[in-house]
């Protein structure tokens, strides 16, 4: 969505049409590696980019992939297709179809492709397309020899190999190649998790190849980490590459952000003068930066809205801040290129920041720049001895919180001297807070009634707030088929919100009634005196575990109800007092009667991040289990006699 | 002078709102853009103030043009409304020509001072592209969207596709304060209007004479106020399904003297006219393409219900489904055949005329998929889809040959809307009720025994039929064992699975049939020294999917289900039973469904039965209050705990 280097991401995708004339094996499916089988619904049988630097404005590169698909769903990993745009011509494509012996049944040449507008729901305009074939297979399993060429004067990046392309999905033979003219440039490189695996390197002037073999499918578990943090995978860079008509020399980030803002970034910031007397007016008086970055964050809240359009340099360049202030709309580059003018323009300082947006947590490479990294825009406005952190996308964000979609990362701040890698804020374990005190009575017939109130910050803030300005149909919804879903027969009799956005604070209080809450068995009421805050995310069993797997930012909860128990009764007995502390996190748990005769439920949870190898996974599950069963603990009272 | 219309559905009160409001383009009044929220709807994040719409024929240097012009005013309240500043607008670029905008202004309304602020939409905001070959997309956006501001555009859309009238829709997701829409067309050519929607919409007829033709024109006019708003719902098949809209289908073009085609307007002429397309008929003529491959299939048996079978079996094996709709074929069938791939019509139409190669009375059905709504009126272009009916003594049997798991009368779920249309060859069609007849079965035994520790093993047999047994093979056939497992575990609480036995996954005229063996450490609940148990264990319900206060739409359950669960419970050793929950019946009204819950102590075991059923697939809004109520007693009843004590 705010995904400004779409246009150009699509070369990882793409590449082009030597066809595999090699030994004829790899088209039959007789036989196959069983290894290679297992856990797969297509297996790549052979793989090969080349891609070719004829010269940093002339690039060609050509894809074959062959692969056998076993299954309906391993149809999804044929990606029959290749995307461009203004600035890449597909030079040829084709696909042929190989039956089970290897003998080939069918071929598609270009003219058999669909030629379609590849823009997503969320962008308004873009030049993006996609050449695709609608390929339906007769049989099980077939396999299919699928090739394409592109040529693009665009350098600056080239494609990123992983050696496996997706879960359920293994590669018997792969290779990456690039050919490049070593007096005109050279090459960075970034491998990752290579070790353990047959990928082989060779190296030498102009040319560049991986090769690997045998690759064994992954299949998907819960909290395992992004799919593209497990594979092995190679990314390249040229050093001197071209790009929309401008030139670059880039070997860290200091000079990547020096390209950026000179060739990308400057003499677009220029205001009409109404508006930067519109904007000096609002700051008159304020003297401090932080308060006056914070009204300037605040009217572009309110007199923007966000828009995405992927037009001019290849999606990497803002639209200028004269144009946004005209329309009042703008996409993340624009928007922030905006705000940055206005806030210059009442002499605040601030930086365009590149950063890799997502509610997974996705990190810039500290040593290896590339205009390949980052989908996002944010600003990073220096203060005293600290930086302030605003999205310029969000119209309801608070000031200086980005929330879990650009939180705790490493970015790209692109200052006037050169770029920077910094670190956003974190919002971890204890930061991610949230509060939940209630007071409710338990009546004879075992429905129960009462108030509410919850208190949210961090990234439970950021879960949180938006109801504020949901409409009644949407809130009653949130409560009773997401937040609350455990409760069958609740009612909100009223809400009512406080949003405190200099605390970073969010307030709500409920009055509700849950019918049959209580469980009546014969003369017995079974009560779980947790109503309102239960945790409920066991992850899956499995019965081998893969992968390692993590906690991204972990929380906090505090809960404390006052339960008025039903007069009928006898009173409970109650459980005792529940304490768990284990490197995971940390829970406990007491009810007690006070003197006024009621039941005082106290609770805490904690879910601290980190990163843990698969052989802690069943504790904790285990762990998870226990927090769940324990919040559904139940007393039983007991009806007095009748007499 | 316009007239007011639609006298039946204007809103108590609400009429005169819109009186004295000045339409005209570029007239916004102060009060307009000052008003904070939407009169009748407070919660609405934008309103249609103003909605016009007139489609007219024009005739020029030989050429007939539909014109479209559109203007429309909308007010957006808050944030979530800023959306209806972006217009799209779909068009055609075909070989009749191209369909052309023209006359596009667009301003936005904001207050400034105690001012009205204009600010305009300029070429930088209009975006063309094409969506793929012949359908061109274009949209604008309107600058300077603040919360609170007025948006207002109009353009013409002139279109040589003068046969297709795009939908006139007169509900949509936010309020609309004032709606005119019209249609004319010369007497020649003959729309006939098709009506849909829970909101009753009429027009006002007049004939004008005409400026194209020799006669008058026909003019449709309609004008509403204060029409409100219609979101979806959970579970409503389609929401477009109770919007209401009004399609101009074209029927008729007579041009006295000189020429004459007929369309359709009732169903025999639908039938013929779809008879006469090439795309059907005549695919469904040819049969020298299969002849020679299907004759030694069919001489095996002369049993016309053999033959049925094998003609069916044969069309699923051989082909495979591109996952294109329509009652037409695309490449023809001959070409189907060969490729072993076609899309709906080529596999279903090849299949129709096997059958009647074979002797068999079979004939199209020509259904609406759920996505495309219903179709309540003869017409040929309310449908995208066909099948193949079977006119058997015993009654109708369908059959979909484009999956699969598919069976006689069990049909993928996007045919299961409503009503099909069978049409013969002789020209005459009858309705076809599309609901399953049969409702599909879940039977499950259970033996579980417990532990004195709190442990349960035991085993399990299921087993499923007709749309449940097509929806696990449809799920699951691709899903190796281990996978399968770990999601059937994971979805019963963490059991743990041993002994797996998966019977009849490929015979499809079975049942399917699991057995295992489970066992789970904690199945129990131990509170002062006495043992709860949740009598169906990880079998129970305890969500209830209705929680809303009101629903308006009925709810789609797809097909008729009946569930049946007989456990066997062992008690621990040195336990006897406190309290058995007391056995209980509830029905819905109307025979909708039921559910009986018994249970029995016999000795060391406690026996428990439960039946549910929910007897229909579509069960109307007026129920929703007895639906949940029903729920919530199922699931009540359910989680009443049987409590053993120490003996």
């Amino acid at each position: 969505m705010k995904n400004f280097t779409s246009s150009v991401m699509i070369l990882f995708i793409a590449m082009s049409s030597v066809l595999y004339g090699q030994e004829k094996s790899v088209y039959q499916s007789l036989s196959m590696n069983a290894e290679l089988i297992k856990n797969s619904n297509a297996l790549v049988r052979y793989e090969k980019m080349e891609v070719d630097m004829k010269s940093i404005r002339d690039m060609e590169m050509k894809q074959v992939r062959v692969i056998t698909v076993l299954n309906e769903e391993g149809l999804d990993d044929l990606k029959p297709y290749v995307h461009y745009n203004n600035g890449i011509k597909v030079k040829d494509i084709q696909m042929l179809i190989f039956d089970r012996t290897g003998e080939e049944v069918n071929k598609f040449k270009k003219k058999d492709f669909k030629d379609v507008s590849a823009v997503s729901g969320g962008t308004l305009y873009s030049d993006s397309r996609v050449l695709y074939l609608d390929y339906t297979p007769v049989s099980y399993p077939f396999t299919v020899e699928f090739s394409y060429e592109i040529a693009t004067d665009n350098s600056a990046i080239l494609p990123s190999w992983s050696f496996l392309s997706g879960y359920n999905l293994s590669t018997e033979e792969s290779h990456y190649i690039v050919h490049y003219d070593p007096n005109e440039t050279s090459l960075r490189i970034k491998e990752s998790r290579l070790e353990g695996y047959d990928i082989h390197k060779e190296e030498s002037e102009g040319y560049l190849a991986y090769s690997g073999k045998n690759l064994e499918a992954i299949k998907k578990e819960d909290l395992a980490p992004a799919f593209s943090k497990i594979v092995p995978r190679v990314e390249v860079v040229p050093k001197r590459f071209f790009y929309e008509g401008y030139e670059g020399d880039v070997s860290d980030w200091n000079e990547f952000g020096k390209w950026m803002y000179t060739r990308i970034l400057s003499g677009r910031q220029e205001l009409p003068p109404a508006t930067i007397a519109t904007v000096t007016a609002l700051v008159k008086g304020v003297d401090d930066d932080y308060e006056k970055a914070k009204i300037i964050y605040k009217y572009v809240q309110e007199n923007t809205r966000y828009i995405s359009v992927q037009v001019g340099i290849g999606g990497m360049q803002p639209i200028a801040a004269i144009d946004v202030d005209k329309v009042k709309y703008g996409d993340c580059k624009g928007l922030s290129n905006y705000t940055m003018a206005l806030l210059r323009a009442v002499g605040v300082e601030s930086y365009y920041t590149h950063v890799e947006a997502g509610q997974s947590i996705d990190s810039f490479h500290a040593e290896f720049p590339s205009l390949a990294q980052g989908n996002h825009i944010i600003l990073a406005i220096p203060y005293k001895d600290e930086m302030l952190w605003v999205d310029c996308t969000s119209q309801s964000l608070p000031f200086n919180f980005v929330g879990d979609f650009t939180d705790n990362r490493r970015v790209c701040v692109i200052k006037p001297d050169g770029g920077e890698i910094m670190t956003t804020p974190s919002y971890l374990d204890e930061n991610n807070y949230k509060l939940t005190k209630a007071n409710y009575v338990i009546q004879d017939d075992g429905s129960i009634s009462g108030e509410i109130d919850m208190t949210s910050n961090g990234i439970a803030y950021d879960n949180a707030y938006y109801v504020e300005d949901s409409d009644d149909e949407y809130v009653n919804r949130y409560y009773k088929e997401y937040y609350w879903k455990y409760m069958n027969g609740l009612q909100i009799d009223s809400y009512s919100f406080k949003n405190d956005k200099d605390k970073i604070e969010f307030k709500e209080h409920l009055k509700v009634e849950v019918r049959n809450y209580a469980n009546k068995s014969g003369e017995q009421l079974l009560i779980m005196p947790n109503a309102f805050d239960r945790y409920r995310s066991i992850p899956d069993r499995y019965r081998s575990r893969k992968l390692p797997f993590q906690v991204e930012r972990g929380f906090k909860e505090e809960d404390e109800f006052i339960i008025t128990l039903p007069e009928k009764y006898t009173m409970p007995t109650l459980p005792g007092a529940v304490s768990i502390a284990n490197k995971f996190g940390e829970y406990h748990l007491t009810m007690e009667m006070n003197e006024d005769g009621k039941l005082i439920m106290k609770r805490s949870l904690l879910i601290r991040h980190g990163e843990y190898e698969k052989d802690d996974y069943d504790d904790f599950r285990d762990f998870c289990k226990k927090v769940a069963q324990y919040d559904v603990s139940k007393i039983v009272l007991k009806q007095t006699d009748k007499t | 002078m316009k007239k007011l219309i639609v006298s039946c559905f204007l809103l108590v009160g609400a009429a005169s709102v819109s009186m004295g409001q000045n339409y005209k383009f570029g007239k916004v009044s102060e009060e307009e853009i000052e008003e904070k929220q939407h009169p009748l709807e407070p919660d609405a994040a934008a309103a249609y103030l103003f909605k016009e719409r007139s489609s007219y024929f024009t005739y020029y240097n030989g050429e007939i043009k539909l014109i479209t012009e559109i203007q429309e005013r909308v007010k957006i309240y808050n944030k979530d409304g800023f959306d209806y500043a972006t217009e799209t607008v779909y068009l055609r670029d075909g070989s009749e020509g191209a369909d052309v905008v023209s006359g596009l202004k667009a301003v936005t309304y904001t207050m400034v001072d105690g001012k009205i602020e204009e600010t305009k939409l300029e070429k930088d905001g209009i975006f063309k592209e094409e969506i793929s070959k012949g359908r061109i997309k274009e949209t604008f956006t309107l600058p300077n969207i603040k919360e609170g501001c007025v948006v207002e555009y109009k353009y013409r859309i002139t279109s040589p596709y003068y046969f297709y009238i795009p939908e006139y829709r007169f509900q949509l997701g936010v309020p609309i304060k004032r709606l005119e829409s019209s249609f004319s067309a010369p007497e020649y050519f003959k729309f006939k209007p098709l009506f849909k929607g829970y909101m009753p919409v009429r027009p006002e007829v007049d004939k004008v004479s005409s400026q194209i033709v020799d006669g008058y024109n026909l003019v449709e006019k309609y004008e509403l106020d204060n029409v409100p708003s219609m979101k979806g719902e959970a579970f409503v098949d389609n929401i477009d399904n109770y919007r209401s809209s009004v399609y101009y289908e074209l029927n008729q073009i007579e041009i006295p003297g000189s020429y004459y085609k007929s369309y359709s307007h009732n169903w025999n002429d639908v039938t013929k006219s779809i008879y006469g397309y090439s795309s059907f008929g005549d695919e469904l003529k040819k049969t020298g393409y299969f002849e020679d491959e299907l004759n030694p299939l069919i001489a095996a048996t002369s049993n016309p219900q053999e033959r049925i079978a094998i003609i069916f079996n044969f069309v699923k094996q051989k082909m495979n489904w591109n996952e294109y709709v329509g009652y037409g074929c695309s490449d023809g069938v001959r070409k189907a055949f060969k490729e072993g791939v076609g899309n709906v019509a080529e596999i279903n139409l090849m299949m129709t005329s096997m059958m009647r190669f074979a002797g068999i009375t079979a004939n199209p059905v020509l259904v609406s998929t759920k996505s495309n709504g219903i179709p309540l009126y003869p017409t040929s272009d309310g449908f995208n889809y066909v099948i193949c009916g079977i006119e058997l003594n015993e009654g109708i049997v369908l059959l979909d040959a484009t999956e699969k798991f598919a069976l006689p009368n069990i049909l993928p779920h996007r045919v299961l809307n409503w009503n099909g249309r069978m049409i013969r060859e002789n020209g005459s069609s009858v309705e076809v009720d599309m609901t399953p007849a049969m409702s599909s079965k879940e039977v499950m035994n259970m033996q579980v025994k417990i532990d004195p520790q709190g442990a349960i093993d035991g085993k399990l047999r299921r087993q499923v039929t007709d749309h449940l047994a097509y929806e696990f093979r449809s799920n699951y056939f691709n899903v190796d064992n281990e996978e399968y497992l770990e999601k059937l575990e994971n979805r019963y609480l963490g059991i743990e699975v041993d002994e797996y036995q998966l019977d009849d996954m490929e015979n499809l005229g079975k049942p399917i049939t699991e057995t295992y063996s489970f066992h789970k450490d904690t199945g129990v609940e131990f509170i002062d020294g006495k043992i709860y148990v949740s009598p169906l264990f990880f079998l129970t319900d305890s969500e209830n999917p209705l929680k809303l206060d009101k629903r308006e739409f009925p709810l789609d359950f797809v097909y008729p289900k009946q569930d049946r669960f007989m456990i066997n419970i062992g008690l621990p050793e040195g336990y006897k039973i406190e309290t058995l929950p007391e056995s209980a019946a509830l029905s819905l009204p109307d025979n909708l469904g039921k559910f009986t819950y018994v249970l029995k102590s016999a000795g060391n075991n406690v026996q428990v039965m439960v039946t549910s059923e929910i007897n229909t697939d579509i069960v109307p809004a007026l129920y929703y209050d007895a639906l949940k109520e029903y729920f919530n007693q199922v699931i009540k009843k359910q989680s009443e705990k049987l409590v053993l004590i120490k003996a």
